[in-house]
């Protein structure tokens, strides 16, 4: 199993001078990746932005945006939008697209959020023939490494029609592998080649006074889901023991790659995760 | 912080009260009105029933209002399953029961405590009068009258079930939740019983159509049911009486709502939705329907914005429990297949019907699982796995190669009786993307030919190959990619059933005509001539997931007006001439299997039986036909796939997915069976296996590694 390390795009309140020297750092670092959230109505950074900013300081590592909220953006503009970061960063890109769960998003973006899944159909439908015209190319002709979020029938379904593979949105090892074991049965029932790419996601504060901070980021980010905030905030990865653990668990459940999203914006934390990344 | 609201709660049973309790509590500004058609202390019915799972649930989120209910309840924790005079348990299966008096009275009290206005025998049909109510609730129960009058806007849907039911009480108390199976001269009976009192259970008896009416059920009387009954339970009952209570013999009624809300009103509980009280949950939705409708108020002060908040939340949940809740029907409508079966293996095959699998059972109850063991025997499991060889390109010839040889090394290395190793197309124009394998010229036979011979100093499984015309599937790119995108160029016309694209940018195909059939019909049986050369063990023929044969099998995509199509019969007429043709040259002694979408999955949920609309697909009893005539026409066993038969199909993936419709066809239509789908592991091989829904497993392809 790989580890990735995520820009602190969205933590309100942090200067985006940080994203250049966050990247720097991690591509340095034991990381296999770099990645991102989309958020609209939040103060954060564009993540197709914040991936084309980190493909200019970066040479190797993966760059994965898990996930944009697909229906917030036009079809062609996100196939031209992740084909040019493809194409920049030399067939770097991992996007992940999904519908995200927040209305204010769709408000602002003037989308209706009850279309949701039908927009993000008829988008994945699109993207590939897009992305084979070509204009501008990404790296390899069918576009880049496409994953979904959404474990719902109906999400298996599209993902094993359009897509390379799966992320799962966050929890304890225990759920990432009953939602990856379903994600393999929809992918062997379709008869899809070889096995879906599945990834992981968690929150972590290393280091003295970061679990409050992060804590607090958490329930500041989360405050629209309520009680659910308190259960996310709950699972922040506090220690290096407790990040090992997580990740072994995931690795156990079959997870190919787990993405550890930061909650300080302190450029320390790349250190102090790497650190434990190294020794996995 | 939100505005107060005036609320209306149309209906006063579990859903309407426990809402307008929570949403007091949470905001005592509201004013909250309950209309309840009946007086306080009537009610109908005898105990409800909860599973562990919604105890949790509720007393996490309620801590004031569900601790009263709790201590009110009673709980047991084995679950007993009578049969034939045996009993069994089955330990770790944890449900609680309250009368629903107890309930309706505790809700009642805590209602008016927090300030509710409660309202009896006001009948409310039309929510119009209501125009200054910022919020109108419909809890007014299955036969609710406002989704009658707003149906224009909820579009209900009510599936009638195919058995016969009715709702009785005794004054024993059983000491655990028990499922009670008993035959008398007229057919089989299953008995649900939910002791929640001292002196009290609730006793539901449950028949098929034709034992009903054998018996005269039709025109009994409630004293009539209680004399049948008591002098057919009698002997179980301790010299207890059974009870009637309003006890007519019904059909269950499941309700579906495509919208739960209009407006500014919103159904809830059974209103919205039900689900077989076999698995106990009716009551729980409804309360968990109010816990979700509270909080979504507390949170989103635009109601409209709240009610789209809550069904978002609730539909998902619901919609799983009602499938669980529909195979568990099915279940119940067919028990009487399965009643002569040894005690152990039938409490099995009952506990796995929608919920259990081997493994959860064997953590609650290990003494359970080793009596199955032990009354079905263990032995040669693994020479009833089959091992299917991941999709591997062939070269642009159709013809297998090194990787073909690989895989299938890998796969005889798990040591299983049967080995797929792989699909081949019957022709050029069979093929679904241009690097599949093939068995339409010589050059490939003797490719596969070569591999299996190599296979054969080491490996003792009997291999098999799969043999498919993509039909309406075929000239896409490659699976890698994705499903069904079709070819820019380098694309051949398409044949189907029908001219139904299989999606809206596909390529539309050419109806099948007279030449084709027989052509068609002649590239499978040159299929199989040149398997046989190659010296398969096996045959399989791919009859299902949209494929040529597939189209004309499922009523989605054949809509001919000719003999090829209309009912069962005629739909099955050219596949049967396929099968014939080929068994005509493949060997009587060489397994010969046909693959079929046993449902469409469409509209998400099997389709089941007595609840057919048009667009259901093909339904349990057409899938068992389906088999039948298969079998009659030589075809050894039967591969139970699903789905895929037009690109709306929703599987519900997990485990085990499709061994129900195996299941049935194995022992209702007597067609041996392959089951396919979310079979990974010993586990759900044993799940499959000793449950007696199929003679052979298929495990999942990228999950070969479980073995």
């Amino acid at each position: 199993m790989r580890i990735g390390i995520a820009l602190p795009t969205a933590i309100a309140g942090a200067p985006a001078s940080l994203l250049s020297p966050w990247a720097c750092s991690a591509d340095a670092g034991p990381f296999a990746s770099l990645g991102v959230h989309d958020r609209l109505a939040y103060d954060s950074l564009e993540p197709l932005t914040a991936l084309a900013a980190a493909a200019a300081v970066t040479t190797r590592l993966r760059l994965a945006c898990l996930v944009a909220i697909a229906p917030l953006r036009s079809a062609a503009m996100l196939a031209k939008q992740a084909a040019s970061v493809d194409a920049l960063s030399g067939g770097r890109l991992t996007l992940g697209l999904g519908v995200g769960p927040r209305r204010d998003d769709y408000e602002l973006a003037g989308v209706p959020y009850e279309s949701r899944g039908r927009i993000l159909d008829e988008e994945l439908m699109a993207l590939r023939p897009l992305w084979r015209q070509g204009v501008p190319s990404s790296a390899r002709p069918q576009g880049p490494d496409l994953v979904l979020g959404g474990l719902s029938d109906r999400a298996l379904v599209r993902l094993v029609r359009y897509a390379d593979g799966y992320v799962h949105s966050g929890g304890p090892p225990r759920a990432f592998r009953s939602a990856a074991d379903r994600v393999r049965t929809a992918w062997s029932d379709a008869g899809r080649p070889g096995r879906p790419h599945l990834w992981g996601m968690g929150y972590f504060a290393l280091g003295p006074g970061a679990e409050e901070v992060g804590r607090a980021h958490l329930h500041h980010y989360y405050a629209f889901a309520g009680a659910f905030a308190d259960r996310i905030a709950a699972g922040l990865l506090t220690t290096p023991a407790v990040i090992r653990d997580f990740a072994l668990g995931y690795e156990e459940a079959g997870c190919d790659h787990l993405m550890l999203f930061p909650t300080v914006a302190d450029l320390a934390q790349v250190d102090l995760l790497a650190e434990v990344a190294a020794i996995l | 912080l939100n505005r107060p609201l005036q609320i209306i709660c149309v209906g006063g049973g579990p859903a309407g009260l426990y809402f307008a309790v929570l949403a007091k509590q949470a905001d005592p500004r509201h004013e909250i009105t309950v209309y309840e058609r009946n007086r306080a202390d009537d009610t109908f019915g005898f105990g409800v029933v909860f599973s562990d799972n919604t105890m949790g649930f509720l007393s996490e989120q309620d801590r004031r209002s569900y601790p009263e209910i709790t201590a009110a309840s009673r709980r047991w924790d084995p679950l007993t399953i009578i049969h034939r005079g045996q009993t069994i348990r089955c330990g770790g299966v944890g449900f609680s029961a309250i009368e629903r008096k107890k309930l309706l009275n505790i809700l009642q009290q805590q209602a008016a405590g927090v300030g509710v206005e409660l309202r009896f025998q006001s009948e409310i049909e039309d929510v119009s009068s209501f125009a200054d109510a910022n919020l109108i609730v419909a809890s007014d129960g299955v036969n609710s009258m406002i989704r009658h009058t707003l149906a224009d806007h909820f579009r209900p849907s009510i599936e009638l079930g195919a058995t016969r039911f009715t709702w009785l009480g005794t004054t024993k108390a059983f000491d655990s939740l028990t499922f009670f199976f008993e035959e008398s001269e007229h057919g089989v009976f299953g008995v649900h019983i939910y002791p929640y009192a001292e002196d009290r259970s609730t006793f539901i008896v449950e028949t098929d159509e034709g034992t009903w009416q054998r018996a005269g059920m039709d025109t009994f009387s409630e004293q009539d049911t209680i004399g049948y009954c008591e002098r057919l339970f009698g002997p179980y009952l301790d010299g207890h009486r059974l009870l009637s209570n309003r006890s007519l013999w019904q059909q269950f009624r499941t309700i579906r709502n495509v919208r739960w809300h209009h407006g500014n009103v919103v159904l809830m509980g059974d209103a919205a939705h039900t689900a077989h009280f076999s698995v106990g949950s009716g009551t729980k939705m409804a309360m968990e329907d109010a816990l979700a409708l509270s909080q979504a108020l507390q949170r989103i002060s635009n109601i409209p914005e709240a009610l789209v908040e809550f069904e978002q939340e609730r539909r998902p949940r619901v919609e799983h429990i009602q499938r669980m809740a529909s195979a568990s029907f099915e279940w119940w409508s067919t028990f009487g297949h399965y009643v002569h079966w040894p005690p152990a293996q039938f409490a099995f095959h009952c506990l796995t019907r929608s919920l259990f699998r081997y493994d959860t059972l064997r953590a609650r109850d290990p003494g359970l699982l080793a009596q199955v063991e032990a009354e079905v025997g263990t032995e040669n499991l693994r020479s009833r796995i089959c091992a299917p060889v991941p999709p591997v390109r062939a070269t642009e010839d159709g013809v297998p190669g090194k990787k073909h040889q690989q895989a299938l090394c890998e796969a005889a290395a798990l040591e299983t009786g049967l080995i797929l190793a792989g699909t081949a197309a019957v022709g050029p124009q069979g093929r679904i993307s241009l690097t599949d394998a093939g068995l339409y010229t010589n050059g490939q036979a003797k490719a596969w030919g070569q591999i299996l011979q190599s296979m054969r100093r080491t490996c003792r499984a009997r291999i098999g190959i799969q043999v498919v015309h993509a039909g309406p599937r075929g000239a896409t790119r490659d699976r890698d990619e994705g499903l069904d995108e079709p070819l820019d160029d380098q694309a051949w016309p398409l044949l189907a059933a029908s001219p139904l694209a299989y999606l809206p940018h596909g390529q539309v195909p050419r109806q099948m005509e007279t030449d084709d059939f027989d052509m068609i019909t002649k590239c499978f049986a040159a299929a199989a001539g040149r398997a046989l050369e190659a010296d398969f063990d096996w045959l399989e023929l791919h009859f299902g997931h949209g494929y040529l044969i597939g189209t004309f099998i499922s009523p989605l995509t054949n809509v001919r007006q000719d003999s090829f199509g209309g009912d069962v019969k005629s739909r099955m007429r050219f596949p049967l001439d396929v099968l014939d043709a080929v068994r005509a040259i493949w060997p009587r002694d060489r397994l010969l299997a046909v693959a079929i979408s046993a449902t469409d999955w469409v509209a998400g949920r099997r389709s089941s039986p007595g609840g057919r609309s048009s667009t259901d697909g093909t339904t349990s009893e057409e899938a068992m036909e389906i088999a039948r005539l298969l079998a009659a026409h030589g075809c050894d066993l039967v591969t139970v796939l699903g789905g895929q038969t037009v690109a709306r199909s929703v599987p519900a993936y997990g485990r085990c997915f499709q061994m129900l419709p195996a299941g049935r066809i194995r022992n209702e239509a007597k067609v041996p069976t392959m089951a396919v789908g979310g079979i990974t592991d010993l586990d759900d091989i044993k799940t499959v296996l000793l449950s007696g829904r199929a003679d052979y497993c298929r495990v999942d392809h990228a999950r070969l590694g479980g073995l």
